[in-house]
């Protein structure tokens, strides 16, 4: 666990998901939805980049900007790269941490505390789903739209990927702690 | 309990849930909550974390994180560094210390193109450090110039560091970067000069075999540089476009990555699965900041409301007459809290406790924010837990002890006690280019 904060972050793009075991059998089929997301946030990333630079080309070149690229970027491009590869980090374990005194520790120890992080992130994560949907739900029925050069988008689809990419984690890290105690449990009963 | 007990209250929680290995954004989220339905009402605190994170992450000027990390992400990918490396080694190999001072080079330069420390001491580590040590290099000077150049980064636009702090301490972000420039230059200077002077003292240190290929390679030097000129190029219009305010950061960040994007295509550096890896990377890295910037936009509210900046601007305002005083008390904040945190956590718990001081005491923000930087990037390097020292660790493997790489991280340590004197007491090397953009 200490080190891996450190050796994913220095591998670049970590893509080692988790070393089997009883969490691997209950999150796996949730590991599709949440490549899924994180293709979404790469191909928004990728709009993000090409978009922009259409744009300023266009505007120092042509003086011809291309218009609503600050509404869309902002509410579509944005929200999909801040939220929707949060399960996959999660997948990954890449979540920013402090190691120090959990390396000092005796592995029952480690276990409780571990456990105990997971239960805070994962209050935080419901509280943070819950109201997502209901924003999500409010702004829907008004149809929230934002102000652009002359027009309106509607930016009220954006508000879901919150509550989505919450909800996600939040079922992914459940499983996982299920898999984390139940396999102890079974070690010791084996051995 | 008062405001200002809960808020006091509320930053000893942070610490302990810390400790317990909770992740940075939910201690500062859950701390937050907590806070405003102490304070206020449970209705309150749903508005916050209700309201917050959308607002936070709609946003055009935050927009530069992503696009900066995808050139980081785009640079490192294509292995650019290993050209970088090349020429800065046929052009600086025949100083003392000339792979060393090479090393420094090519990670001002990736710094310049990246804005991550952690990628530019990983990426040099994996290139650098072997051919130091097959020149016979004194382990810790190879392993210690990767590990403290790779700090560079953060302060040579682009940064992420000082984009987000830009956001929180609402300065211009432009004049952040542009101010970081001189610093930055400074640094490696500095950091080159004890190179020089250390490697013709004690010429152990660096065995001069580099000399004899400094000598036979002349003609290949030019071809070394036409490798990497489209990078420099780029460097240069990404700062000079932003001085000359033609783009802003994100335009800079976007239209950077996607040029760079062009060169590694047109240099065949880069093929999907590349692009596809570094869009990864630049996204999950995106995704992580705003995991932790969405918990301290709250963390900062709650401060705010309370009253906590205030009080704390009182307390310390009355021994603190002096602002180099208030300065050097941070720099002890830093140094301890970068031995226990990475950048971007230390970066979004201080900003909130600090801010208001900094702006009651009616500092240059501006400064203050190369002054922050600087110290986070030097807890990079400090024991017990200097993240970049443990990176470089990551990729030299069994080759070089922890222990050696902190000791060689010593004398650039010694360094920045300079440098920081200089930026502390002359606020005009950060200050002077974004001055001239008026």
């Amino acid at each position: 666990m200490a080190s891996d904060s450190i050796s994913a972050q220095q591998a670049g793009s970590p893509d080692s998901s988790d070393p089997g075991g009883a969490d691997d059998r209950l999150t796996r089929w949730l590991h599709p939805p949440i490549r899924v997301c994180l293709w979404v946030a790469i191909l928004a990333g990728t709009l993000m980049m090409l978009n922009v630079t259409l744009d300023v080309a266009g505007r120092t070149l042509f003086s011809v900007p291309l218009p609503g690229t600050t509404e869309v970027v902002s509410a579509y491009y944005m929200v999909a790269a801040a939220y929707l590869p949060w399960a996959w980090l999660a997948l990954n374990d890449d979540h920013i941490k402090v190691d120090l005194f959990a390396r000092m520790l005796p592995p029952r120890a480690a276990l409780v505390q571990d456990v105990f992080a997971r239960l805070a992130t994962m209050a935080y994560l419901a509280l943070f789903t819950w109201q997502a949907w209901v924003m999500a739900l409010q702004q829907t029925a008004k149809g929230e739209v934002w102000e652009a050069a002359g027009f309106y988008i509607p930016v009220w689809p954006t508000r879901w990927m919150l509550p989505l990419a919450g909800g996600l984690m939040l079922l992914f890290l459940a499983l996982q702690l299920v898999g984390r105690i139940v396999r102890p449990v079974r070690r010791r009963h084996g051995s | 309990m008062d405001t200002i007990t809960v808020a006091i209250v509320s930053l000893a929680a942070l610490l302990v849930l810390l400790a317990l290995k909770v992740p940075i954004g939910v201690a500062l989220g859950l701390i937050s909550f907590a806070g405003f339905w102490i304070l206020l009402n449970f209705d309150v605190a749903l508005s916050t974390i209700r309201t917050i994170p959308y607002e936070f992450s709609a946003n055009w000027d935050l927009t530069a994180i992503p696009m900066f990390l995808l050139m980081g992400a785009i640079v490192n990918q294509s292995g650019i560094s290993t050209a970088l490396f090349r020429a800065a080694r046929l052009w600086l190999g025949g100083l003392p210390g000339g792979l060393a001072v090479a090393t420094n080079m090519a990670c001002a330069g990736f710094g310049a193109a990246s804005g991550s420390s952690v990628a530019a001491s990983a990426a040099m580590a994996r290139l650098a450090v072997p051919e130091m040590l097959r020149h016979g290099y004194d382990k810790g000077l190879a392993a210690g110039v990767v590990a403290c150049g790779g700090t560079l980064a953060a302060l040579i636009p682009p940064s992420i560091l000082f984009v987000l702090y830009g956001i929180f301490a609402q300065v211009s972000i432009v004049d952040l970067l542009i101010a970081g420039v001189l610093p930055g230059i400074l640094t490696a200077t500095v950091y080159t000069a004890m190179i020089l002077i250390r490697c013709r003292i004690n010429p152990a240190l660096a065995p001069e075999t580099g000399k004899v290929e400094f000598r036979a390679n002349r003609a290949e030097r030019w071809i070394a540089l036409a490798e990497v000129w489209p990078l420099l190029l780029l460097i240069l219009a990404v700062i000079g476009g932003l001085y000359g305010g033609v783009v802003s950061p994100t335009e800079a960040g976007a239209g950077g990555a996607f040029v760079a994007l062009l060169i590694a295509v047109l240099q065949g550096r880069m093929k999907l699965p590349d692009f596809l890896a570094s869009m990864k990377e630049a996204m999950s890295a995106t995704a992580q900041i705003f995991f932790v910037g969405m918990g301290a936009v709250m963390y900062t509210r709650f401060l705010a409301f309370s009253g906590a900046g205030n009080f704390l601007t009182e307390t310390i305002g009355s021994w603190a007459f002096d602002p180099i005083l208030l300065v050097l008390a941070l720099s002890i904040v830093y140094l301890i809290l970068g031995m226990f945190l990475d950048p971007l956590g230390i970066m979004l718990i201080t900003i909130p406790v600090f801010l208001p001081m900094f702006q009651a005491l009616n500092l240059d923000l501006v400064w203050l924010g190369v002054i922050m930087v600087k110290y986070i990037e030097i807890g990079l390097l400090t024991p017990p837990v200097g993240f970049n020292v443990y990176v470089v660790k990551g990729v030299v493997g069994d080759r070089i002890p922890l222990e050696t790489i902190f000791r060689g991280c010593f004398w650039f340590l010694a360094c920045e006690v300079v440098i920081m004197a200089l930026l502390i007491g002359f606020p005009e090397i950060s200050l002077f280019l974004p001055e001239t953009m008026r």
